[in-house]
Order: structure tokens, then sequence, then C-alpha cells
């Protein structure tokens, strides 16, 4: 997994609250043996009409070309619903590092945290001058310091995240990666208890 | 529906009509073990002292038949209620009652009875045990299917397939004009040929509703196996209590 530290970067709104599984990845692309390909079917039914990938829906964010970057700024209880943990991927894949929202559902909470996506929980009252920013606007998120930052007007707030999770991201760990990385303790360990 | 609610897992304390279900079935533990487990299995609950942050209780007696009319879970009403409007709804939901109504078509303030329906789909893990297939049976008997609705059965397992089967339920499908189809997920999520097309209604045993949930532009409204039967009785929404007896 690649690691995340600080991400500046320009954002990606997609203000709508209660934004389900479904839409971030309808069932019908579930089908698959990797995690791989599955950004370009990242909100699907909301980028095209139909099945037909040459009809984009213009006023989707995805589709508007002034928009851009690593995080994606959404309305609160994002990724209710399905559990399935292909709605990380999804997000992974298209290229986001940061899910900015007020709420996260909690497992898809955990699936983005196990899958190197950062969901960033501030509150609504930020989240709505996140979206008040113009296009060009960019954002700081720091791991480190469990900070994200509206650069053009300094706004600040914290987020709060489990610290083993943040030790994962931070080394771009996962949790095979993270045991691998304490061998020598475990080692030890093992010694002394046997 | 613990996920629906919101939460990672539900645990029911297992009671006598649980222990009685699970004995001498296929995978149940037999003999001592089942003596033994069953001891376990009677430790299981909550200690007399435990604290809750928060507590509900709810008498099914209280609720009448529910629907649902927009696209998440919560979007639902007794089936006597009209759709709710921006002005009487709460402000949590506001934001998406007008997206979730252009997508299914409907009116705020309509009465939700009558709407005509397109697909009748009874299943899912959610409402397709044996006891859901044998009211639904029972209530249909005798009845035919309206010309208008697609009427698809969808047992939970192949289990529940055969019990069906043995039980003669599948012969009262038939004769209702019912498809009993291959037991799985089924039209709940559309992953196999069990789709809804965009733009039609369908009734729905399932427990989600979101956009395009049961196939693109497909539109869902969610309801108990009976509340299911009725409409595909009438072609459209019913409060089925007014079939009954």
């Amino acid at each position: 997994m690649k690691a995340l530290t600080t991400i500046q970067s320009r954002f990606v709104p997609v203000n709508i609250e209660n934004i389900d599984t479904d839409q971030i990845i309808p069932a019908r692309f579930l089908k698959a043996t990797t995690k791989e390909g599955f950004g370009k079917n990242l909100f699907r039914d909301w980028r095209y009409y139909g099945d037909d990938e040459s009809k984009t829906r213009a006023d989707f964010p995805l589709n508007r070309s002034q928009f851009d970057g690593e995080i994606l700024v959404a309305g609160k209880n994002f990724g209710c619903g399905s559990s399935r943990e292909h709605a990380a991927w999804a997000l992974a894949d298209y290229g986001f590092r940061v899910v900015v929202s007020s709420f996260f559902a909690d497992i898809f909470r955990n699936n983005a945290l196990n899958n190197g996506v950062l969901p960033v929980q501030v509150s609504e009252a930020f989240l709505q001058r996140i979206f008040l920013q113009d296009n060009n606007t960019e954002l700081t998120v720091d791991l480190a310091n469990q900070s994200i930052t509206i650069n053009s007007t300094g706004e600040q707030e914290t987020f709060e995240i489990n610290s083993y999770k943040k030790t994962c991201l931070l080394n771009g760990y996962d949790d095979i990666d993270y045991l691998m990385s304490i061998k020598e303790d475990i080692k030890q360990f093992e010694t002394r208890e046997a | 529906m613990s996920i629906e609610m919101g939460g990672r897992c539900g645990l029911i304390a297992p009671d006598e009509t649980t222990f009685q279900y699970m004995k001498g079935r296929l995978h149940a533990p037999k003999g001592d073990l089942w003596e033994q487990s069953l001891s376990f299995w009677k430790t299981l609950y909550s200690d007399e002292d435990a604290v809750f942050d928060k507590e509900y209780h709810f008498r099914a007696e209280d609720i009448e038949p529910m629907i649902t009319y927009g696209t998440n879970p919560g979007m639902g009403i007794g089936i006597s209620e009209n759709i709710p409007t921006t002005d009487t709804i709460n402000d949590n939901d506001k934001s998406g009652l007008a997206k979730s109504l252009v997508y299914m078509g409907l009116q705020e303030g309509a009465a939700i009875r009558g709407q005509k329906i397109d697909y009748v789909f009874i299943g899912s893990c959610t409402n397709s045990r044996i006891e859901d297939l044998r009211m639904v049976a029972s209530f249909v008997k005798g009845k035919k299917k309206a010309d208008n609705v697609e009427v698809w059965i969808v047992p939970g397992s192949k289990q529940v397939e055969a019990q069906a089967i043995q039980e003669g339920i599948d012969k009262i499908f038939e004769e209702a004009g019912f498809q009993l189809r291959q037991p799985g997920c089924s039209a709940c999520l559309g992953m196999n040929e069990d789709k809804i097309p965009a733009g039609k209604y369908c009734i729905s045993t399932s427990n989600r509703n979101f956009e395009g949930r049961q196939g693109a532009g497909a539109r869902t409204l969610l309801a108990s196996p009976l509340t299911a039967a009725a409409a595909a009785i009438t072609g459209s929404i019913t409060d089925v209590r007014e079939l009954l007896n």
C-alpha cells in the first residue's frame, strides 16, 4: 500500500448526503478477481446515462473539467448501505486518497482505511465552508497532525483516526505489512514465552 | 437489518424458539455435543445489570404494514399514510427527498396506495424463509396475479426451495401465475439476470432501495412479503389488511 502523509490537492465536491455504496460502485460491476479496474465505474450511474459511456452526465462533478484532485468532498453519511469493500477499491482506483465528509458509515470507514483511502470527518459547518470555496482552492490534509486546512483562507480543523490505522497509513502498511514490521518483537516474544 | 440502522453487527439472545429450530438440523451439533452447546448458548444473554447507551422498545402490533417511497431504507411510511412533503419532513431528511422523488417518479404528499407496479419480488436473505413463503402461499391460494405485473418468488436457499416444493407451495404459486426462480440474491441487487428495467416499479421484500439497486433506473418499493403478495394480486400498492378474512 502507498504511504499517505500529507496530501495537498484541489478537491472534487459531490454535495449529496447519504451517498450509499450502490452509487459508489453499482452491483453489476462487482465481478472481478482483483482490486484493480473499479475506478472506471466509480459513481457509474451518476456519470453516464444508461450503460453507454459516450453519454456522460455533464452536470456530475466527476465529469466537469474544472474539478480535479485527490480529495473527494461529500455530504454527510458517506458510504452507507451495502458493506461492499469494492466501494473503497473504486475510490482508490479512481485516484482519490482522501474523502472528506461530516459523517462516515462505519463499515465504509474501515474498508477505506484498509485500502489506503483516508476518511476525514469534519464538522458540518467546516464541510459547508469547503463547499463554498471555488474550484481552484486547495486543501491540505496532514495525517501526522490530524489536521485539514482550506489553504486559501487558513481555516483548519482536526480529525480523529484510530492510532493503529494512522501508523499503517503513514507507513503504507496493510495489516500483514504491519505484522512484518514488528517481526523481531514477535520473535523475541515467542523466544521468551516458549 | 443492523447495517441499515448504521450498525456493524447485531446480536440477538437465543431463546427456546431458536433452540427448537436448531435441534436436529443439518450442521447442528448432535448427542453430547448438543447438550454442551445448548448449555453454552444459554449463557449468551446480556447481564441483568448491563447498561446500554440507548434502549428502544417496539411493539409489532403498533406498526401498520410499512412501505418505502424513496431511495434509502429510512424513507418509509405506513401504508395508509401519504408521502411526506418538504414542509413536514424533518430537516435531517430534507435534502434527499426531492432528489429521491424525481428518481422514483412519485409526488410529495401523494398517497402510496394505488400506485401501479410492474414487478413483485418476494425473495432475498431478508424475507424468503419458508415461513415467509408459507404465509404468501396461504394468502394467494386460489387467487391470480394481476395482468400488469410479473411476480418473482426466489427462495432464500436450496433448502427452502426443497421444503416449499415438498409442501406443494410451488403449485400454489404456479396457479397464481408467480414464477419460482433460482434461490440466491436475485433481484435484491441485480447481479444476475433478475434485473428490473429502468423506470419500472418493483415492490420488493429485500432490504435496500438505493438508486439502481435492482438494475439501473429501477424503482424499488420495499415492503413485507404479505404486502408484496397483495400488490401482486391487485397490480398496485394495496393495504393487505383489506384483503384478509
